[in-house]
């Protein structure tokens, strides 16, 4: 769907044309009828001044030069008569040798005539009688100047409406824009509930958003608590498999080790994969794959902890460094953070010789974790096998390889991405890119 | 060493009081949250290994608690919650080390004994090193002079107290509360018969005698 913006503005815009086109073709159509009617009422007095000047003479009527307009004897000046009486047809001088046809009925001619020079004229025709004498006149004018000046108008005053349609238009987008205002602020508030840094919109919203941001605000509590009551569920769940798991294998451990060795053995294989099994289906459980404000991580405060955790849990002695622990807090939920961190550095303690190191960078909307270790590293060949299945690839080193497997599931649910590569110190760098909402 | 375990699973305690007490330790043994809190207070224990879902009270509030009154004693974390946020948590409360179920005995046996040292200001070695005197922890025998001596499990035990805490003053009776659990018949005799069984093994000049104070642990050097 387009932008409502745009939709608005497109259609207020073709109100807007499609008015100003009615009303300015209605304005000229009047605008021109007038002018003709103005026009007919002079032809009808010029009509008038023919016959004043039409004097009785010797033999009959005769045309009184002197009394007409000068602008009859000018030769083609724009205004013509011809006057009929008795067969005779006396016509003004101005008509030269130009021949004006005559209308067919008296009154105002609808029709504009081509004349002579490139005029245009506008005929009216009368009757009359005097004298006991009837007499036809017909007047003429060139409506070519009255034409060229209406299109001049019409130039103008179109020149003016498109200046006023474009003043208008920007009004409009101005309010349309104002209009909007409160969905864009909504719209900001929405990203920054999804990159965790505000935990619900503002209830003071425009009237009619206002059922729309309590409705989010409402689905928004409902996910938080439907996260925290799964996630609860499943500590339970784990808490309820592993105790007994616990039991279980202490007493393989103890009792079978010597009288059943091969029971020992397949016992502790079973044991192993349920262990493996229930971990990543809970760890994959766990994944949030978004954070709230209350639940964002924090490099300061979590970093320095989570690697004192490695070291302790580590037995040998360990250079473990962490870079990035000055990164403000970060729209990546807490607990799928320290879960990435933690497999990742655990793994490169296991395998390394005595050095590991930890960076934590901000590369635009791009958080990147990298993790360094000068243990024996990865082949290139092997990498992508265990990128896909996260499997073990050695068991002499304590560990159950899922690790890798958790990091996947978590990087998937946030979108980003795993690669596997030499490391400077000698061993596999892993590096992490998990895009960050803006 | 005295070691508190509060531990909720009754499975999980008969196996691990056992297995902590043929390695030389003196287990008292809880399954309450709210008893822990305030047993605690009772018995210097040299450490504590807690289990975090406990009824009464939750493992990580008994902790903060714990850390908050004062008590400093070194505890273990024993617990089915392995994320590693919830690691964080648990260091960040104040416990010495995080140990996730399912768990192997002999981790928590190497967990126990590198948080006992580390509490002690030992290094963390194959073997517990203290004033020219070696002990093997796992063979549960004395070292002197390249020369492996065999111990009883009560000599392995004060010996071991008494090597951790070189240099300190230990009364009889701090003596017998550290290596006897809550349930043991304590005879101030006894600490004396085997502080003697030791002089005889390593040399009357390892554990030197003040009267009417205790003893302290001065080995060779």
């Amino acid at each position: 769907m387009r932008s409502i913006g745009a939709r608005l503005g497109i259609s207020l815009f073709v109100s807007l044309l499609l008015a100003g086109v009615l009303v300015g073709q209605g304005a000229l159509w009047w605008l021109e009828r007038e002018q003709r009617r103005i026009s007919a009422g002079q032809l009808r007095d010029e009509a008038a001044s023919v016959l004043a000047a039409m004097v009785p003479g010797p033999d009959g009527l005769v045309l009184e030069q002197e009394m007409l307009d000068p602008a009859y004897r000018r030769p083609l000046s724009g205004r013509y008569f011809v006057v009929l009486i008795d067969g005779q047809r006396w016509r003004s001088r101005s008509l030269w040798d130009a021949r004006l046809p005559l209308p067919e009925n008296p009154g105002m001619d609808t029709e504009l005539l081509p004349g002579p020079d490139g005029q245009s004229l506008l005929r009216y025709r009368t009757r009359f009688r005097r004298d006991g004498q009837d007499l036809t006149v017909v007047v003429a004018q060139d409506y070519a100047p009255q034409q060229a000046s209406f299109r001049d108008t019409r130039t103008a005053a179109l020149l003016a409406w498109v200046v006023v349609l474009a003043a208008l238009a920007l009004v409009q987008q101005w309010l349309i824009r104002r209009g909007l205002k409160p969905l864009n602020a909504a719209r900001r508030q929405i990203e920054q509930l999804r990159g965790g840094q505000r935990a619900e919109l503002d209830q003071d919203m425009a009237r009619e958003l206002r059922p729309l941001v309590t409705e989010i605000n409402r689905l928004q509590r409902h996910m938080e608590q439907q996260l925290d009551r799964s996630r609860h569920a499943l500590g339970d769940l784990g808490h309820a498999l592993k105790t007994p798991l616990a039991v279980l294998r202490n007493r393989c451990d103890t009792e079978l080790r010597q009288r059943a060795p091969e029971l020992h053995v397949l016992l502790l294989a079973q044991l192993d994969q349920i262990e493996a099994n229930v971990r990543r289906a809970l760890g994959r459980a766990r994944v949030a794959a978004g954070a709230t404000a209350a639940t964002r991580f924090e490099p300061g405060q979590d970093l320095e902890a989570l690697a004192d955790t490695l070291r302790r849990a580590h037995r040998k002695p360990l250079n473990l460094v962490v870079h990035g622990t000055g990164l403000p807090p970060l729209a990546v939920e807490r607990g799928d953070m320290l879960e990435l961190l933690g497999n990742l550095l655990d793994n490169a303690c296991k395998w390394a010789a005595g050095e590991v190191r930890l960076t934590l960078a901000r590369d635009g909307g791009l958080l990147t974790v990298t993790v360094d270790d000068d243990g024996p590293g990865i082949p290139p060949s092997r990498r992508e096998q265990v990128l896909q299945r996260g499997r073990r690839l050695d068991e002499r080193v304590a560990g159950d390889g899922l690790g890798l497997a958790i990091v996947s599931d978590t990087v998937a649910a946030y979108g980003g991405q795993l690669t596997l590569t030499d490391s400077p110190l000698g061993g596999l760098r892993v590096r992490l890119a998990l895009p960050l909402p803006d | 060493m005295r070691l508190l375990l509060v531990e909720d699973t009754v499975a999980l305690a008969d196996q691990l009081l056992p297995l902590l007490r043929d390695h030389g330790y003196a287990v008292d043994w809880l399954a309450d949250g709210r008893d822990a809190l305030v047993r605690a207070h009772d018995d210097d224990f040299d450490l504590v290994i807690l289990d975090l879902g406990l009824p009464g009270l939750d493992g990580l509030e008994v902790l903060r608690r714990w850390r908050e009154q004062g008590l400093s004693m070194p505890v273990l974390i024993l617990t089915a919650r392995d994320s590693w946020a919830e690691r964080v948590d648990g260091l960040r409360a104040g416990a010495d080390d995080y140990l996730t179920k399912p768990f192997h005995p002999e981790e928590l046996l190497l967990r126990v004994q590198a948080v006992l040292r580390r509490s002690h200001g030992s290094a963390n070695q194959s073997r517990l090193r203290a004033c020219g005197v070696e002990l093997d922890e796992e063979r549960q025998s004395a070292w002197l002079d390249q020369q492996e001596i065999e111990l009883t499990g009560a000599e392995f035990r004060m010996l071991r107290y008494f090597m951790l805490n070189p240099g300190r003053l230990l009364s009889k009776i701090a003596l017998s509360e550290h290596l006897y659990d809550g349930e043991s018949e304590r005879d101030s005799n006894v600490v004396e018969v085997h502080i003697n069984r030791l002089r005889r093994k390593l040399g009357g000049q390892v554990i030197h005698t003040r009267r009417g104070q205790g003893y302290l642990f001065t080995g060779r050097g």
